[in-house]
C-alpha cells in the first residue's frame, strides 16, 4: 500500500506540474504582455532622421491593421558581455531610461533597482552570480569595452533576452549621452506597433520590412513579432514539460501496474474468502466495488498530498525555467489542472481495478472453496537437471523464469522502457554534455571558431589573407540576409559559397544543398505550413527584386525558428546586392580565437565590421541548455532507479509468496539462504538481460527519430546524433548489475522463511 | 493460445494482402519528372554546352542534345528519342537550353515511366505470391497440428470412455500434456480424489461428534443439581406420602447420575484445590536471575547453570532463595559459594557460607514451624521462613536439604527437572 | 552394543505465543541407534514433531545439545544446519511436498546435486531407487500433481535417501493417504529399514507404529515411556499385542 501511495503521490505531483506548466505557463507571457501594453511586432531601423520618423508614421497609418504605434530613439549596435562563463553576443537595442520607461507602448518594467544613479540596468535574464547590483560589468560595443555599473534589472516582454531576436539595454541618462557621442553605436528609431490580429504579427513584420528595404535599401534592420518572441521564450518550458509529461505517465503506468498486480495477489490469496461470500450470496460487482472504494479513496487522498507537493515543487522548476524565459512568474492555485489531475489518476485507477478484477467474476464459489486456482497445467520439462550441464542454482533459477512467463513481461516491458531512458540519456550526455557542439548543429545548423564580417571591397584581400594564415584550417562564406517569400513570410536566408565546405553536412536532411543559383533549401516547418514540396518553384523577394527559385531540399536549423532558407551566394546576387560578407573560419588546434580576431581588426582596420569568437558565444548560449539537460538527465537517471527498484520490489513480493512452500522444502533438503537468494535474483537475469540487450539495440535505431519528434516543435524533423556505443553498453550492463543487486537484497527475506512449518502441527 | 496465435497470424497476413491489393488498387503511379534533377541536368549542361567533348553526364538521368539545328550534340545512351517529333510520341520531356538569355539549344529528357511501371507490377506480385505461399504454409501446418492434437486423441479418448461406461476404473487415462484433452482428463481425476477426500472428512466427522458428546456429560450436571434441588423441595414441601416418595425418588436418582457424572471429572476438579504453588517449566538460565535477585549485597559469585529445563514455580522458587540468602546474612554474613550439579532427575542447587554452621543435634528441628536455632537469640523472626520453603519446594516435587559443611551451613536445593 | 548415532542431552524447546512461553519439550535424554526404526508417537500436541524438527537440525533446541556422530549440531547458524542437513538428514513430509514445477526426477536431483556432484553416478542411484520403491521410468518424467498421493510419497522417500542420509526422518508419512497406499509406503520405509538404514518415524496411528522394532512414547514433552519390539515381522500377533500393552499403559 506504501508503494501505491508513492507511486500515485509522484504521478499526482508530476502530472499536476505538467499540466501547470503546459497551461498556464505560457498564458504568463499574454499577461506580462497585457500588462506592459507591449508591441506586436518591433522594428528597429538605424536612421533617426525627422525623415524617417514621417516616413514611418505614413506607411503605418496606411495600414489596416495597425492599432497604435510609437516611435523612439535608441542606440542600435551589435555588442557582448561576458555571461555564464562565455560571451554573450547580440543586436543591443540601448535606449534611455526614462524613455523606456515611460513609453507609450512596450515599456519596461524595473523588477529590480539598486542605490546606483549612473549606470546600466540588464534584463532580469542576465541576473547571475557575476551580474549584480553593485557590480561592474564590461559590455563590448562595436568593439569597444566600457564598463558600466549594474543598478537594477527590468523585466520586457518583447525585447528582453538573447532569444527574441534583439536584446534591450537600458542606460542611465547620463551615460546614455555619453555613449551617444561617442558614436560607436548607430542613432535609431525604435518603432513599436500594436496591431489588431496579434496572430497576423508575422505577415505585418514582413510587409512594413519590405516597405521599408524599397524605400531605405542600404538601412541596416532588426525586428521580431509577437509570435516569434512567445514561441522562443517558451522553448525550454516546452521541452521541460515534455519530460515531466513522459515521466509522469510512466510513473503512473507503473502505479498502475502495481494496483492491477495487488488486485490480482489479493484474489489470489483470498479466493476462499471470496468464495465463501459469493456462497452466501454476495455478487462479484459489491465485491468489486469494495475494492473499488478502497482505490479510489487511497488514490485521492495520494493525489491531494502529490498535487500539493506540486506546488511546493513549482518554484523550483520555475527557477530553474526562469533563466531560459528570463519573465518573472508568480505561482498561482490553478484549479483547472488540478481537476484535470484528479481526473486522470481517479479514471485511470478507476479503470484498472475494473480490468483486474475481472478475475473476480470468474470465481466459481465451489471451486474457489475447494482449492483456491485451479491448476490444469502440463508443463514441460525446460531443464531437465538430469542432462543439462547448467551448475544447480542456475539450473533452477532457469526453471523459475520459465515458469514465470507474466513475470517475464513485466520485467521485459520494464527494461526496455530504462533500457530507452538509458539510451536517451547516453545519448543527451554525449551530443549535450560532453560535447555540446552537435546540439548545437541541430538547432543553428553550423558552427565555427569565429566569425568575421567584412566589407565587400576588402574580401579578396581578405581571402588571399586567410589562404596564406596556416592558422586558418578552412574558411566559407556564411553570411544572413533577410529576403521575402511572396505571398508567404519574411525568410532569414543563410548563404555559403560552397556547402560542401560547411563542417555540418546534415543541415539539409532531405534533398540536397542548394548547388546552382536557381534552387533554394527551406526549413522544413515552413514548407509544411506553406504546402510546398521539393521540386516547387517559390518566388523570392530582396532590395524589391523577385525571381523564381526551385526548392532543392529541405532544411531544419532554426535561427529564425523555422523560417529558414539556404541559398547559394550567387542565387542571393541574383536578386539582392550584398554590402558586406560573413566568413566562418576553423582553426586549426591551439589557436587563440580572440588574438586572431584582434589580429584581422588591425589588418583591415573600418572594412572589418564584426568579429565574433563563435565558440564563445556558442557557450554561453548553451550553458543554459546544459544546465536544464543535466538536471532532467539526473533526474531521469533516479527516476529509472526508482522503477526498477520498485518493479522488482513488486515482483520479487509475488514471487515469495507464491513460493513460500517451495523455499521451505528446499530449505528442508539442505538449500542455504544464501543459494536461494542466488536464485531468485538469478531467475529474473534472462529476462532482464534479454530485454535489456534488444532494447539499448532497437532503441539505439530509434533514438534519433524519437528525440526529432522530440523537438518538433522548435522545427526539428530528422536528428543525426552519435550514439555512444561503449557509454551505452557500459550503462546497459550497469542496469542490469542494479537489476541483480536489487533483486539479491529485495530476496534476503528468504531468510525468514524456515523449514520446519512444513511438518504437520502436533 | 495456440488458436489464437493461428488466428491472429492468419488474418493480419490475409488483413495485409488485402490492404497491400487496395494500396496497389489506388495507387497513383509516380510518373512525374524530379524538378531537382532535371535542373541539375539543365545547369550542368548550360556550364558545358561550349564544350560538349568533355560533358559528362551527371544526374543519371537519361537524356539527348539537340543544337538549334535539330541534331543531335549529345546523347546518354542509344535508343532513346532523337528529334522532337519522337520525343512528343514517347511523352519526353523537352526543355530549352538558355545561356544569356537566347535559346541555344533543346534538351530532351527521355521518358521512363513505362519501365518504372513494369517494375513496380512485378514486386507486388511476387510478393503477394509470397505472402499466399505463407498463408498456405499456415494453414497445411495448423491442419496437421489439429490432427495430432485433437482428432488422433478423441479416437484414442472413445475407447476409455466405453470402459468406464462399462464399470472399469482400473485402466488409468494416460495424460498427455501436448493435447487439448489433458485437462479434461485430469479433472476426472480430480473428482475421484475429491470423492475420496469427502469420504475421509465424513469419518472424521463422527469421532468429533463422539467427542463431544463426551465433553457434554459435564454439561449434564447442571441441570441435574435443578432437578435435585427441585425434587428436594417439593419432597419438603408436600404432604402426600406418595408423591413425597416419588420425589425422593427423583432425588436419589439425581444423586446417582450426579456421582457417576463427578467421577469423569474428579482429576479435573482436584486440580482446582492447589492455587498456592502452581509448578511450570522454567528454563534453568533463568536460575541464574533468580539467584542474582536474592544475593542483593552480592555475597556470592554466579556459578554456571546446566542447561535444562526446571520445574518449578518462579515465584515460589525465588521466595525460597530469598529466604536462604536473608538467612544467611543474618546468621552468617560472610561470603557465600554457589554450586549448581545437574542430576538425573534434577538439579541440585547448594548454597554454603562460612558462618560456621549450627549444632547437630539443632538440624533436623530447622525446617519445623516456630523452630529457630540457638544463634537466634537477639535476631528477630518468627522461625517460620524454612518450614514455608520445606513446603514450597515439596510442592514443586523438589526438595530442601540442609546440612552443616565444611565451612559453614549448606541448604541444598532440589528442583525437580521437568518431564521426570 | 548398537552403534549410537545421535544423541541429545537435556533437549528442551520453548516457543514463546502471544507473551507466554511455552515449553513443548522438556529435558528429553535420548539415544537413536543405527539401523532402528524409530517410531515417536504420542497425542496431538505431545511434542512428536517439535522433537523431530529439532533431532533432524530443522530447528534449533532452546536448551541442551545434540550430537550427531560427533558433531554437536545445537549451536549452528541456519546455513550450517542446512548444509548439515542435506548430507546427513533425509525427509519425508505428511504433505508429501513434492515441488510442483519440477518434474519427479528432477526433484529428487535438485536435492541430490547438492552433495553429489557428479551428475551420472547420482542419476544411476537415483534411478536404483525409483525401481526400488516400484516408480516407472515413464512416471519419472511427469510432474508431481500429475501422479497420485501414493506415488508421490513414493518419490518423497526416494528423495529424502538420494543424499544416503544416515537417519531417514519421516513425519506421518502416511498421515496424507489412504490406508492400501499408505501400507505401501510403509513397506518401503520397512524394506528399506531391512537394508541397514535408520529410521526415525512420527506417527499417531498403530499401524504405521508397528512397523518400528522401537517405540518411544511422548508426553506433555517428555519421554513417558519406551518398549522394544524387536524386529518386524508380518501380521505377528504377539508383537502387535505388546504395542497395544504399552500403549494402554501411555494411556493412548
Amino acid at each position: 500500500m506504501v508503494t501505491i501511495f508513492i507511486l500515485v503521490f509522484l504521478a499526482a505531483l508530476m502530472l499536476n506540474l505538467w499540466l501547470m506548466l503546459s497551461m498556464d505557463y505560457h498564458r504568463n507571457f499574454e499577461r506580462y504582455h497585457d500588462r506592459l501594453h507591449a508591441q506586436h511586432v518591433t522594428l528597429v531601423v538605424d536612421d533617426d532622421s525627422e525623415e524617417m520618423h514621417d516616413f514611418l508614421t505614413r506607411e503605418l497609418g496606411k495600414n489596416q491593421q495597425t492599432n497604435e504605434f510609437d516611435l523612439g530613439d535608441a542606440l542600435n549596435m551589435p555588442g557582448s558581455f561576458l555571461y555564464n562563463g562565455g560571451e554573450m553576443n547580440h543586436d543591443f537595442v540601448i535606449s534611455e531610461k526614462e524613455e523606456a520607461l515611460s513609453r507609450s507602448i512596450g515599456r519596461v518594467e524595473i523588477t529590480e533597482e539598486g542605490e546606483g544613479k549612473s549606470g546600466v540596468y540588464l534584463p532580469l535574464l542576465y541576473q547571475s552570480e557575476d551580474i549584480r547590483i553593485g557590480k561592474t560589468i564590461d559590455i563590448t560595443i562595436a568593439g569597444n569595452k566600457i564598463p558600466y555599473k549594474v543598478c537594477g534589472f527590468f523585466n520586457s516582454i518583447m525585447v528582453g533576452s538573447h532569444n527574441c531576436a534583439m536584446t534591450e539595454i537600458i542606460l542611465t541618462d547620463d551615460k546614455y549621452q555619453e555613449l551617444a557621442k561617442l558614436e560607436y553605436a548607430q542613432n535609431a528609431t525604435m518603432c513599436c506597433v500594436r496591431i489588431h490580429d496579434k496572430m497576423e504579427s508575422q505577415n505585418y513584420e514582413a510587409w512594413l520590412k519590405d516597405a521599408l528595404s524599397g524605400r531605405y535599401p542600404d538601412a541596416r534592420i532588426l525586428s521580431n513579432t509577437y509570435l516569434l518572441v512567445r514561441q522562443s521564450r517558451y522553448v525550454a518550458a516546452s521541452i521541460c514539460s515534455g519530460i515531466i509529461s513522459m515521466m509522469a505517465f510512466l510513473v503512473l503506468l507503473i502505479a498502475l501496474v502495481v494496483i492491477s498486480s495487488n488486485i490480482m495477489n489479493y484474489i489470489a490469496e483470498n479466493m476462499k474468502n471470496l468464495g465463501s461470500l459469493k456462497a452466501i450470496g454476495y455478487i462479484s460487482r459489491q465485491l468489486v466495488n469494495s475494492l473499488m472504494l478502497q482505490f479510489l479513496g487511497f488514490s485521492l487522498l495520494a493525489a491531494v498530498v502529490g498535487t500539493g507537493g506540486s506546488y511546493m515543487m513549482f518554484p523550483y522548476v520555475n527557477a530553474m525555467l526562469a533563466s531560459q524565459t528570463g519573465i518573472p512568474y508568480q505561482t498561482r492555485f490553478l484549479p483547472l489542472p488540478l481537476l484535470l489531475t484528479f481526473a486522470v489518476l481517479c479514471g485511470a485507477v478507476a479503470v484498472v481495478v475494473c480490468l483486474s478484477s475481472r478475475r473476480m467474476k470468474r470465481v466459481e464459489p465451489m471451486v474457489a472453496l475447494r482449492q483456491g486456482i485451479q491448476t490444469h497445467n502440463f508443463k514441460r520439462n525446460h531443464i531437465p537437471l538430469a542432462k543439462s550441464r547448467v551448475p544447480l542454482n542456475a539450473a533452477l533459477a532457469l526453471k523459475t523464469t520459465f515458469s514465470g512467463m507474466k513475470q517475464n513481461i513485466i520485467i521485459g516491458i520494464t527494461m526496455l522502457v530504462l533500457s530507452l531512458v538509458v539510451v536517451f540519456s547516453g545519448v543527451l550526455i554525449e551530443n549535450m554534455l560532453v560535447d555540446s557542439e552537435p546540439m548545437v548543429n541541430l538547432i543553428v545548423g553550423e558552427t565555427s571558431d569565429s566569425c568575421i564580417n567584412v566589407n565587400l571591397g576588402k574580401e579578396e584581400e581578405f581571402c588571399e589573407e586567410m589562404d596564406k594564415d596556416a592558422r586558418v584550417e578552412n574558411y566559407y562564406i556564411y553570411h544572413y540576409e533577410n529576403v521575402i517569400h511572396e505571398g508567404g513570410l519574411e525568410l532569414l536566408a543563410m548563404m555559403c559559397d560552397d556547402f560542401s565546405k560547411t563542417s555540418n553536412q546534415d543541415v539539409v536532411f532531405e534533398g540536397r544543398a542548394p548547388k546552382f543559383d536557381n534552387e533554394i533549401v527551406i526549413a522544413a516547418k515552413y514548407a509544411k505550413e506553406q504546402g510546398l514540396d521539393i521540386g516547387d518553384e517559390m518566388s523570392i523577394i530582396a532590395g524589391g527584386n523577385e525571381e523564381k527559385y526551385m526548392i532543392s531540399g529541405f532544411t531544419q536549423i532554426s535561427n529564425q525558428l523555422g523560417k529558414d532558407c539556404l541559398l547559394t551566394r550567387e542565387g542571393y546576387e541574383r536578386i539582392g546586392e550584398l554590402q558586406n560578407v560573413s566568413y566562418y573560419l576553423n582553426f586549426r588546434d591551439n589557436v587563440d580565437i580572440d588574438k586572431f580576431n584582434e589580429e584581422v581588426k588591425e589588418m583591415f582596420g573600418n572594412e572589418v565590421n564584426a568579429t565574433i569568437n563563435a565558440r564563445a558565444t556558442v557557450k554561453s548560449g548553451v550553458s543554459v541548455y546544459i544546465s536544464i539537460m543535466t538536471i532532467i538527465v539526473t533526474g531521469i537517471l533516479i527516476m529509472s532507479v526508482i522503477v526498477i527498484a520498485f518493479v522488482l520490489y513488486l515482483l520479487v513480493r509475488t514471487m515469495l509468496n507464491r513460493k513460500k512452500q517451495e523455499y521451505g522444502i528446499l530449505k528442508a533438503f539442505g538449500f542455504t539462504t544464501r543459494q536461494l537468494v542466488l536464485q531468485t535474483a538469478l531467475s529474473f537475469m534472462p529476462a532482464v538481460v534479454l530485454s535489456t540487450v534488444v532494447g539499448i539495440a532497437g532503441n539505439c535505431a530509434i533514438i534519433n527519430p524519437l528525440i526529432a519528434l522530440f523537438l518538433s516543435g522548435v522545427g526539428v524533423v530528422k536528428c543525426s546524433f552519435a550514439i555512444p556505443v561503449g557509454l551505452i553498453t557500459v550503462s546497459g550492463a550497469g542496469l542490469v548489475l542494479l537489476a541483480f543487486a536489487i533483486a539479491c537484497l529485495l530476496s534476503v527475506r528468504i531468510k525468514k522463511i524456515v523449514p520446519k512449518e512444513l511438518l504437520s502441527g502436533d | 493460445m495456440r488458436r489464437y496465435v493461428f488466428r491472429i497470424t492468419v488474418f493480419l497476413i490475409l488483413a495485409a494482402e488485402i490492404a497491400a491489393l487496395i494500396v496497389y488498387a489506388n495507387q497513383v503511379s509516380d510518373n512525374g519528372q524530379d524538378n531537382v534533377l532535371v535542373n541539375e541536368t539543365v545547369q550542368s549542361v548550360c556550364n558545358d554546352w561550349e564544350d560538349m567533348e568533355s560533358h559528362e553526364n551527371q544526374t543519371g538521368l537519361d537524356y539527348v542534345l539537340l543544337d538549334h539545328d535539330g541534331t543531335v550534340v549529345f546523347r546518354t545512351r542509344e535508343g532513346l528519342s532523337e528529334s522532337i517529333h519522337a520525343a512528343i510520341a514517347h511523352r519526353d520531356t523537352i526543355l530549352d537550353i538558355e545561356i544569356d538569355g537566347k535559346t541555344v539549344g533543346k534538351i530532351i529528357l527521355y521518358n521512363d515511366s513505362l519501365a518504372r511501371v513494369q517494375a513496380q507490377r512485378k514486386r507486388t506480385i511476387l510478393l503477394l505470391a509470397a505472402a499466399i505461399f505463407l498463408q498456405c504454409g499456415i494453414c497445411l501446418g495448423y491442419s496437421i497440428y489439429l490432427d495430432y492434437a485433437i482428432i488422433r486423441p478423441f479416437q484414442k479418448l472413445k475407447g476409455f470412455a466405453m470402459r468406464i461406461a462399462g464399470g472399469n476404473f482400473d485402466i488409468p487415462l494416460t495424460m498427455d500434456r501436448q493435447n487439448l484433452f489433458g485437462a479434461f482428463t485430469e479433472s476426472f481425476d480430480i473428482m475421484r480424489f475429491e470423492l475420496k477426500k469427502a469420504q475421509i472428512a465424513e469419518a472424521k466427522a463422527n469421532a468429533d461428534k463422539k467427542e463431544l458428546v463426551a465433553r457434554l456429560s459435564h454439561d449434564i450436571k447442571t441441570p441435574v443439581a435443578s432437578i435435585k434441588a427441585a425434587s428436594e423441595l417439593g419432597a419438603a414441601c408436600t404432604d402426600d406420602e406418595k408423591i413425597r416418595n416419588n420425589y425422593i425418588q427423583i432425588s436419589h436418582k439425581a444423586d446417582q447420575i450426579n456421582i457417576l457424572v463427578t467421577n469423569l471429572f474428579t482429576s479435573a476438579l482436584e486440580e482446582l484445590h492447589e492455587l498456592t504453588v502452581v509448578p511450570a517449566d522454567m528454563e534453568s538460565t533463568e536460575l541464574g536471575e533468580l539467584l542474582e535477585n536474592a544475593d542483593y549485597l552480592h555475597y556470592a559469585a554466579l556459578p554456571d547453570i546446566p542447561d535444562c529445563l526446571l520445574y518449578a514455580d518462579r515465584l515460589r522458587l525465588q521466595q525460597v532463595f530469598d529466604n536462604i540468602f536473608a538467612n544467611s546474612y543474618k546468621y552468617a554474613n560472610t561470603k557465600i559459594d554457589i554450586a549448581v550439579f545437574r542430576e538425573e532427575k534434577a538439579l541440585r542447587v547448594v548454597i554454603e557460607d562460612y558462618g560456621g554452621g549450627v549444632g547437630a543435634e539443632e538440624l533436623p528441628l530447622l525446617k519445623e514451624k516456630f523452630k529457630r536455632a540457638g544463634n537466634a537469640k537477639e535476631i528477630e523472626g518468627a522461625g517460620l521462613g524454612l518450614y514455608i520453603s520445606d513446603c514450597f519446594m515439596k510442592e514443586m516435587h523438589g526438595e530442601l536439604g540442609i546440612a552443616n559443611g565444611s565451612n559453614g551451613l549448606k541448604v541444598v536445593v532440589r528442583i525437580a527437572l521437568s518431564g521426570s | 552394543m548398537k552403534k549410537v548415532l545421535l544423541q541429545t542431552d537435556k533437549l528442551s524447546k520453548s516457543f514463546s505465543s502471544g507473551g507466554n512461553l511455552q515449553h513443548v519439550l522438556k529435558n528429553i535424554d535420548l539415544q537413536l541407534y543405527a539401523g532402528d526404526f524409530t517410531v515417536i508417537m504420542g497425542a496431538s500436541g505431545a511434542g512428536k514433531s517439535t522433537l523431530l524438527y529439532a533431532l533432524s537440525g530443522m530447528d534449533t533446541p532452546t536448551l541442551g545439545t545434540i550430537t550427531f556422530g560427533e558433531k554437536n549440531i545445537s549451536d549452528l547458524n541456519s546455513d550450517r544446519l542446512a548444509m548439515f542437513r542435506r548430507e546427513h538428514c533425509g525427509f519425508v513430509f505428511q504433505q508429501i511436498y513434492l515441488i510442483d514445477g519440477m518434474s519427479v526426477m528432477d526433484n529428487v536431483l535438485a536435492a541430490g546435486l547438492l552433495v553429489n556432484k557428479d551428475k551420472k553416478s547420482l542419476v544411476r542411484r537415483a534411478e536404483e531407487l525409483f525401481q526400488a520403491v516400484g516408480i516407472s521410468g515413464e512416471t519419472q518424467k511427469k510432474f508431481p500433481t500429475q501422479i497420485s498421493g501414493g506415488e508421490a510419497q513414493r518419490v518423497g522417500i526416494v528423495r529424502a535417501l538420494i543424499n544416503e542420509p544416515q537417519i531417514l526422518f519421516a513425519d506421518e508419512p502416511t498421515g496424507a493417504l489412504n490406508s492400501k497406499t499408505g501400507a505401501d509406503v510403509l513397506d518401503t520405509l520397512t524394506a528399506f529399514n531391512e537394508q541397514g538404514q535408520s529410521v526415525v518415524m512420527v506417527t499417531h496411528d498403530m499401524r504405521s507404529a508397528r512397523r518400528g522394532n522401537r517405540i518411544l512414547y511422548l508426553k506433555d514433552g517428555a519421554i513417558l515411556g519406551e518398549c522394544d519390539l524387536g524386529k518386524y515381522v508380518h501380521d505377528d500377533r504377539a508383537r502387535h499385542e505388546k504395542l497395544s500393552k504399552f500403549l494402554n499403559e501411555m494411556g493412548w
